[in-house]
Formats: C-alpha cells, sequence, structure tokens
C-alpha cells in the first residue's frame, strides 16, 4: 500500500516538474533555441510518466494518514526523482540539439568541449540539476555562461540558449522553499499527514505551523516567498537589469542557490546598485520566512526579538567589518584589482559574507586572491559551517543549532559546578525540549562525521587536501563554491562521475538534514 | 453578620473561629465527615456536609439571606464557581471571597469584571513571598507590618547584648538617642507581647517593634548599631509555590538564588519557570548538598516547602552549617512559637497569612489595616480613621484616656506622618495607628470612632 502511495505522490511530482519545465519550453519555442526539441522532449517525458504514475493507482490509493514513515520514504525519493527529472532539460538539450553537440564530442574526442557538451554525460546533468534543486550552485560547466549583461542583445548568443539557463534557474527557485511543500500547499490530497512531509523538508530542529493547517501554512510560507522575489525582481529592474537576468538571477537569490547567468557571476553586473540589491536579497532569504510572514502581517518589530535573527545578523555585521577591515590593511600587498579603499572592501566582504552564511554562493570577488589578508579568508571559511536561519531557504548547520550548542556548553560547565543542579537549556526564555536538543547533538556529530567521509572520498578521487575538504563542506552545506580546484571562479567538472555523485548524495543529505536521508538507509526503516 | 465558610481546612476552621468570636453567626460547608466533627466539637458554629460549589448545598446552607461566603477550599476551582453560584442565588449585596491560588487565575480583568463580582480573591503563597521577600531587604529584621499604604512600617528587631538599646529604661530613649525620633510600640519577650510603660527595662534577648518609615528604616537601624544589608545571597529549600514566587522574584532584583527541590521532575518544571536561579536536585537536610553549595555563603536560607517538619529540619541543619539567617514557614499555628525558641529567625504561617487577609476585609471599613504581631497572636496593630466628635479627636494625646494595654504609634495626616508626643492632637480624618492587645482592641475602636455626645 505504502508503493501505491509512494508512486502516486511521485506522480503529482513529476507533473508540478513538467509543469515548471514550460516556461523554459516557450523561452526557447521563442527564441528558436538549439535547446528546443530537448526541452520538448523533457517536457513529454516528464508529464506522461507522471501522469501514468498518477492515474494508474488513482484507483488503488487510499485516503489515509501518512504514517511517520512513508513521510520520509516520500520525501527522499522526490528528492531523488526531482534530480533525476531535472536532469533530463540538459542532457536531452545535448543530444537533440541541432548543433549535434554530443556528436562532435564523438567526432574528436580529447578537443576543447563545445558550449553545453558536459551535458552530454547524464552524471555532469544530474550533478548540475541536483546542485540546482538543493540550492547548492555548484556547477560542472567549464564554459557555456555568458560572459555579462547585454550578451543577448544584439540577437546573437554566446554561450546556452535562455530555455536551459531558465531551467536552471528554476531547479533553484523550487528547491529553495521546497518542492514537497509546493505540493503540500497546492494539493489538498496531501493535507492528511502533510505535516510529516512539510517537517522532513523545512530546515531547523522544530517546525512551527503557522495557520492551523499545514496546507495552509505552506501557501503561506510560498506566498511569501514569492512576494519577496516579486519585489527584488522590481528592484533589479530599476536597476537596469534585463527581465531575463532578473528572473534568473531573482530566483537564485531567493532559493539562495547561486547559478550566475555569467561567469563572473554577480561580478558581471559591474554595478555597486545591484551587488547591494542581490546582499540585502540573499540575506533576506536567509531569514526564517515564519519571522518574514510574522512581519508581513503587520507585527513589524516582532521579529526583531527573536535570538536567531539577532545572531545572525549579528555574525553578518561583524564579520563583514572583520574581513573589510582584514581586507583594507592588507591592501599594500594586494595583486592588481584587489587592493581597495575601506568602504568598497565593505561592499565586497558583506557580499561574501552573506552568500556564504546563507549558503548562496555567488561571488564578487574572488576570495582565493584573498593570500594577501589570510585573516579574511579564514574568516570566511568559518561561515561554510555556520548556515543560515532555520526555516529560510539557506542550507548549512543554521545559526539556531550553533545557538542551541554553545548554550549546552555553559550547561554542562554549569553542571561541573553544581553536580545536582538543573538546568534547561532555553532560548528566548523558552526551556528547548530534550528531544530537540538531542536532535541538534545527533545532527551536528552526524554532519561533522559526513564532512570527514565527503573529504575523504574526494581525496580518494585525487582532490588536493583544500578541494577536497571545502568541496566536502560547500556540497554538505550547499554553499557552492570552494577553494583550491572548486574556487568561486571554478567549476565541480575536475571530480571524476563517482565523485559528482558523492557530492550530489551530499548535497541531499545537507538540503534534507541528514536524517531524512539516513532514515532511509536504515534496515529498521524497513522491517515491518 | 451571617457568614457561610466553605470548606474547613486550617484556613477555614481558623477564619471560623475567629469570626465566632467577633460575634458572628457563622455556617461550614465541608465534604470531609471527620472534618466536620472537629468544626462541630470545637466551635459554636452551624455545619453543613456537601460539595460547597454545587447550588443545592449553598441554598441548602440559606445562600439566598447569607451576608458573606468565604470559600477556601484547597480547590481554585471549587472556590470560584462557589462565589459565582453565590453571586446567581444569593442577596446582591453579598460579599464573596475566595482563596485562588494558582498565579495564572489572579488576571485583573477577571476579578474586576462585573460579571464575576469575586469581591476579594486571596492568594495566601503570594502574600507569604512577599512578606519573606520583603524581610530579606533586611538582615536583622523579622517582622514587618505596613500601614498607611506601605508609608509606615512596624519592624520587629531581636535585641542582643550588644545593642545599645539593652539595659535601657523606656523613658530614657529620647535622652541617649536624641536625632531619632525612636518610637517602640511594643516589647517581645517570653512568649508575650507587652506594650511597654516608660519604666520598663529593655533587656538582652527581648524583641522590639519599632515605628519607622521605610525610606528612614535602615538609618535607624545604623543608629541603633544594627549593620543592615540586603540579602544578595539567597538560598531556598523546598520547590512549592511560595519558593517560585520568591526566587522569581529575588532574580528578577538581582538576587543570586538556590533553590532545592528533592522531586526531580518537579525540579525540572521549577527550573524551566526560571531563569537566573540555580536550581539543584536533592533533599534539603543533604548537609553534603548544603556545604558543596555553600551554605555557608548565603545571607538567607529559607525553607518553604510543602512539610513543615522537614522545613524544621532544614533550616536548622542549614543554621548549624553556617547560614547567618533562617527563615521556615509552617502551616500549623502552634508551631510558630516553637520555631523561634529552636533558632529560627523568622517563622511564617501561610495559613495564617489567609486568615488575617479575610479576617482585615471582613473588618474593613471601621478598620483601614491591620496586623497581628507575634507568632501567639496576641497583639494587633490597627489602622483607624479617627471620626469627628470621638474621645479621642482634638484633646491633646496625654489627656486622651488610653485603654490599658494600648499605644498610639503614628498620626497620618494627609501627606504627612506624625510621630505622636503628649502635645500631638488628634483631627478628625487622620489614620491612627494604635498597637494593641487582643483585650484592648474592641475599647480603642470604641475610643477612635464613637462620637460622644458632648451636649
Amino acid at each position: 500500500m505504502q508503493l501505491v502511495q509512494l508512486g502516486h505522490l511521485v506522480g503529482v511530482l513529476m507533473m508540478i516538474l513538467a509543469g515548471a519545465m514550460v516556461p523554459s519550453l516557450l523561452i526557447a519555442w521563442y527564441d528558436h533555441g538549439p535547446d528546443l526539441p530537448g526541452l520538448l522532449s523533457a517536457v513529454q517525458w516528464t508529464a506522461v510518466g507522471g501522469a501514468m504514475a498518477f492515474l494508474g493507482t488513482r484507483k488503488l490509493v487510499q485516503r489515509k494518514a501518512l504514517s511517520h514513515r512513508a513521510g520520509f520514504l516520500i520525501v527522499g525519493t522526490g528528492w531523488l526523482v526531482s534530480g533525476v527529472v531535472g536532469a533530463l532539460p540538459f542532457f536531452l538539450y545535448a543530444h537533440m540539439s541541432p548543433e549535434g553537440i554530443c556528436d562532435q564530442i564523438a567526432l574528436a574526442p580529447g578537443s576543447v568541449l563545445p558550449i553545453g557538451g558536459e551535458f552530454c554525460s547524464f552524471t555532469d546533468a544530474a550533478f548540475e540539476s541536483i546542485s540546482g534543486f538543493t540550492t547548492t550552485g555548484s556547477s560542472i560547466l567549464t564554459d557555456g555562461l555568458w560572459d555579462g549583461p547585454g550578451t543577448m542583445m544584439a540577437g546573437e548568443r554566446v554561450g546556452l540558449p535562455r530555455g536551459v539557463l531558465l531551467w536552471r534557474s528554476m531547479t533553484h527557485f523550487l528547491g529553495g522553499m521546497g518542492i514537497v511543500v509546493l505540493g503540500v500547499a497546492i494539493l489538498p490530497l496531501l493535507g492528511v499527514g502533510g505535516m510529516e512531509l512539510f517537517k522532513a523538508e523545512v530546515p531547523g530542529p522544530t517546525t512551527d505551523k503557522l495557520a492551523p493547517r499545514v496546507g495552509e501554512t505552506a501557501k503561506l510560507l510560498w506566498k511569501v516567498y514569492l512576494f519577496f522575489s516579486g519585489v527584488m525582481f522590481c528592484i533589479m529592474m530599476l536597476g537596469g537589469v534585463d527581465a531575463f537576468s532578473a528572473v534568473n538571477h531573482t530566483m537564485a537569490t531567493m532559493a539562495t542557490g547561486g547559478f550566475s547567468l555569467y561567469s563572473g557571476s554577480a561580478a558581471s553586473f559591474n554595478s555597486p546598485f545591484i551587488e547591494w540589491v542581490l546582499i540585502f536579497f540573499m540575506y533576506v532569504a536567509g531569514i526564517n520566512f515564519n519571522l518574514h510572514f510574522v512581519g508581513l502581517r503587520g507585527q513589524y518589530f516582532a521579529p526583531l526579538k527573536d535570538t536567531e535573527w539577532r545572531v545572525y545578523t549579528f555574525i553578518c555585521v561583524a564579520f563583514t567589518l572583520v574581513i573589510a577591515g582584514a581586507l583594507t590593511a592588507g591592501a599594500s600587498d594586494a595583486p592588481e584589482g584587489h587592493a581597495f579603499g575601506f568602504l568598497t572592501n565593505v561592499r565586497i566582504a558583506a557580499f561574501q559574507v552573506v552568500s556564504t552564511i546563507t549558503t548562496t554562493g555567488f561571488a564578487s570577488a574572488d576570495f582565493e586572491a584573498w593570500t594577501f589578508a589570510p585573516m579574511a579568508l579564514g574568516f570566511l571559511m568559518l561561515l561554510f559551517f555556520c548556515g543560515g536561519m532555520a526555516g529560510s531557504t539557506g542550507g548549512g548547520v543554521k545559526v539556531v543549532r550553533h545557538i542551541l550548542m554553545v548554550k549546552q556548553w555553559l550547561t554542562e560547565i554549569f553542571m561541573l559546578v553544581h553536580p545536582r543542579g538543573v538546568r534547561p537549556v532555553r532560548l528566548a526564555g523558552r526551556p528547548v525540549p530534550a528531544q530537540v536538543m538531542r536532535g541538534v547533538f545527533g545532527f551536528i556529530s552526524a554532519y561533522v562525521a559526513l564532512l570527514a567521509i565527503g573529504t575523504l572520498c574526494f581525496n580518494i578521487d585525487g582532490q588536493d587536501v583544500a578541494t577536497a575538504f571545502t568541496a566536502s563542506a560547500s556540497a554538505l552545506g550547499n554553499v557552492g563554491p570552494g577553494l583550491g580546484e572548486i574556487g568561486p571562479y571554478d567549476n565541480w567538472s575536475v571530480l571524476g562521475d563517482v565523485a559528482k555523485w558523492i557530492a550530489a548524495l551530499l548535497m541531499i543529505l545537507g538540503r534534507l538534514e541528514i536524517f531524512t536521508i539516513l532514515v532511509l538507509l536504515s534496515p529498521q526503516f524497513w522491517r515491518r | 453578620m451571617h457568614i457561610i465558610i466553605i470548606g474547613a481546612g486550617e484556613v477555614g476552621f481558623n477564619i471560623a473561629a475567629r469570626l465566632v468570636a467577633e460575634g458572628h453567626d457563622v455556617l461550614v460547608v465541608e465534604q470531609k465527615e471527620a472534618i466536620l466533627a472537629r468544626v462541630d466539637d470545637a466551635l459554636d458554629v452551624q455545619t453543613l456536609r456537601g460539595h460547597g460549589a454545587r447550588p443545592t448545598v449553598l441554598k441548602e446552607a440559606g445562600i439566598e439571606t447569607a451576608d458573606m461566603v468565604v470559600a477556601v477550599t484547597d480547590s481554585d476551582e471549587v472556590n470560584m464557581v462557589a462565589c459565582l453560584n453565590a453571586a446567581i442565588f444569593g442577596r446582591s449585596d453579598i460579599i464573596k471571597i475566595a482563596r485562588v491560588r494558582d498565579p495564572a487565575y489572579l488576571d485583573e480583568r477577571f476579578f474586576n469584571d462585573e460579571r464575576v463580582t469575586i469581591d476579594l480573591a486571596i492568594n495566601p503563597e503570594r502574600v507569604t513571598a512577599d512578606k519573606i521577600i520583603g524581610l530579606l531587604q533586611y538582615s536583622s529584621i523579622t517582622e514587618i507590618a505596613e500601614f498607611a499604604q506601605g508609608r509606615v512600617q512596624l519592624v520587629r528587631l531581636p535585641i542582643t547584648g550588644t545593642s545599645p538599646l539593652a539595659g535601657l529604661r523606656f523613658i530614657d530613649l529620647p535622652e541617649r538617642f536624641p536625632k531619632t525620633q525612636l518610637l517602640i510600640a511594643a516589647l517581645h519577650r517570653d512568649y508575650e507581647i507587652i506594650i511597654p510603660s516608660g519604666t520598663d527595662v529593655i533587656l538582652p534577648g527581648d524583641e522590639v517593634y519599632i515605628v519607622t518609615q521605610p525610606q528612614q528604616c535602615s538609618k535607624m537601624l545604623e543608629r541603633l548599631g544594627v549593620r543592615n544589608q540586603p540579602s544578595g545571597r539567597v538560598m531556598i529549600a523546598g520547590g512549592s509555590r511560595i519558593a517560585r514566587f520568591i526566587a522569581s522574584d529575588l532574580e528578577a532584583a538581582g538576587v543570586q538564588v538556590k533553590l532545592i527541590e528533592p522531586n526531580e521532575r518537579r525540579a525540572k518544571e521549577i527550573a524551566e519557570g526560571l531563569t537566573k536561579t540555580v536550581v539543584l536536585q536533592g533533599e534539603p537536610t543533604d548537609a553534603d548538598l548544603l556545604t558543596d553549595e555553600h551554605v555557608e555563603e548565603m545571607q538567607a536560607f529559607v525553607a518553604v516547602g510543602q512539610d513543615e517538619e522537614l522545613n524544621m529540619m532544614s533550616a536548622l541543619l542549614a543554621r548549624r552549617l553556617g547560614a547567618p539567617r533562617v527563615m521556615a514557614t509552617t502551616n500549623r499555628a502552634a508551631y510558630l512559637p516553637i520555631l523561634s525558641a529552636i533558632g529560627i529567625d523568622v517563622g511564617i504561617s501561610p495559613r495564617m497569612v489567609a486568615v488575617n487577609s479575610i479576617l482585615h476585609f471582613i473588618r474593613r471599613g471601621r478598620v483601614v489595616a491591620a496586623s497581628i504581631l507575634g507568632e501567639e497572636a496576641t497583639a494587633e496593630a490597627m489602622e483607624f480613621e479617627a471620626v469627628a466628635g470621638s474621645d479621642a479627636v482634638g484633646v491633646p494625646l496625654h489627656a486622651v484616656k488610653m485603654p490599658r494595654d494600648s499605644l498610639i504609634a503614628a498620626i497620618q495626616r494627609g501627606d504627612e506622618i506624625i510621630v505622636p508626643t503628649g502635645q500631638t492632637k488628634i483631627e478628625a480624618g487622620d489614620h491612627v495607628l494604635v498597637v494593641a492587645l487582643e483585650p484592648a482592641v474592641a475599647a480603642v475602636e470604641r475610643l477612635l470612632q464613637r462620637r460622644v455626645d458632648r451636649s
């Protein structure tokens, strides 16, 4: 019976994905782009597959509450299916393009890859898709991104077609607030037991309901998400960004994803204003959406009392100032193009800090070149392990878990002084239930273990220590860039095929906060 | 007055006894037969067995003609429902008093709402906690009673051998302390209260009741050679409701508080409700625990658990381990004199606190405020409003014939507080603080409040 339910819901999920591909298809059709046949075929396959799964199980499926276990199974499977189905537009584009991209590679192996050539490999296409859905923003594209805004203006195309690029950003947007949450929001049939799905996908140690019904809660979250996206889009347009670029970067920002249209990422805009807009909205996306909801409903100042928000904001500001100071102090030794005054450095620092803490992964500067200010790079690296707020679209450990961990340390010290003492860990005056604390520590220890295992895997793959470690941290934390071979202006194509799948697995583990996936791997889960 | 008392526990029993003594007709409603039998034996009251919140029982008790209902069972809900039913089935001007202990119920809007009309909700634990917190402001005072909206205090100070007061006669006081208007209103000696005359001598081991004002109290104590210091570190034994009130108020005031509760689950609950207090799970009589937590560094040790014998033992243990000041609560009024005899500095009975609050409310109108002095409850301090035309008004005090064993301790005229001398005259409308032994209370009342036809 579980399988029927699973098939039914996966069918629904695939139809949502097919629907999400339609804008890409339309723009490819409008452009008469080389991606049209591939996208058309991807939409067809996804829609037909989804409809078959949905309709085939409709008679059998019972409208009963989802069990706890079914929730994990559905979310886990849902994300794997999304990763694979999301790869279809990339993969089919490369193989069905009238330019015969993959034939070129077959004819002249070893030569420079044609644009989009990476997608001939299904591994690479799936990596890109999973990196997109998990809002990591790590890319295997070596070439094919545009040089900068305005490239499309003359009607000529230098780089990947718009349909494929739009789908790339769309994966971010769906994965940001969560595709299962979207399903819960728009489908009443998920109402029963929907909370299990909701909890499994929304990040953070605890999940609050904003409305009595989980479907209503999911709807509210998506509305807030769309609202901020709309505002950001308008501001980007006012800043002189063309509509297509504004749409893509808005989706990548609000989802804290990190895919850019441009090979220079945010630096290609060449506009301090746009950089500040991106900084602001990355920051906004890293805030708990429940707080946004409370604030938008009229209690404007209520969120300011939130402990996690205060710590999150403090980290953003403090790290920005420290890094800007370090960059300014080291300016005399800085290489060409990295020596700036303090105010410019504040902008550069704020961008990298917010981009890293929210796990977006946009870059406005090549922080790998900060060898003249090791302290700046050191502080930035710390943020790889921080993450945004719980309930945001950001990944990583989350600020609240760090807060609870530090509070637990203080409690341990208290217990050493007062062996018979009784002291609960409290957050904003409220005691934190013991099982939440257990969850936090389970999460952090599993996070560290996976980080180490991931590093080892990439070492085995042949990467140097810096690359391997930051690749593991970046994938697990859904950040995007790392150091060494995978710096902010490098890409992940250096990894071997197996290593790419491992990275993709780490991304999903990170996005679904580890245990949702680990439980699927335990024998107990499958025992009846 | 015809008064119905619901619940014949320690509080109900004591109120009934006092009300009977004051000449009221009392009917006691109680569910448990054994308790009711005790009431029947000991008091001259009517009794009725039944559930006091039920309309049928209330009607049987004569609610239609009653002047007052006092609901003091152990259940807040029963007490409140009894009052609501009294409002419905009783006369429209019936006075309703309920004991409500859960602070969550004590919402102002609820009790001020005209649909509820409970005239007095008393919370003995809250009042007891306030009394203890008040005492913790001073390092040597063992009792505080407040009058004139808190602007006059009667404080009880133990006299040690080294005190400058020891060995003095009362008439010599103004000479020895010319800068202070020192008025000692009563003396506590050998389990008895004495209203002093000029030739009485203050002895070491006595406790004196001094009239003072809050802002002058510490200065006055300093002149008497008492170094006063508010308690900055307090240990509380027992996780009762009183303990929680004290801990949360003290921690908000910046006092370091340690609280010991034996029950693990309860200790956790308490810890969740407090923020800075160090909650410890263990027996309050565990000497090792007290030593580990440095009971000797505390400025006060307060035992306020449910079990009164345990309170006494833990307070004594804390004293032996070096706590400079120990307090304990007990619900048995009979224990109060014992507490001071065995060396516990302050003993308080929450039940008696409840009895007092209710009695004062019943007597309101005639008496503005009142407080029973001493553990034996043999004396009372009362604040009266002087009525025009009474014997005491308009005459210098030395000419007023005060009843035996009574003393005028202070006069409040508008915003002014007057320490009376022989020349002072009481004016109509003044609030007069009188200290009197129980037998003199009625005479004092007559003196200040009965109009005399002088024509």
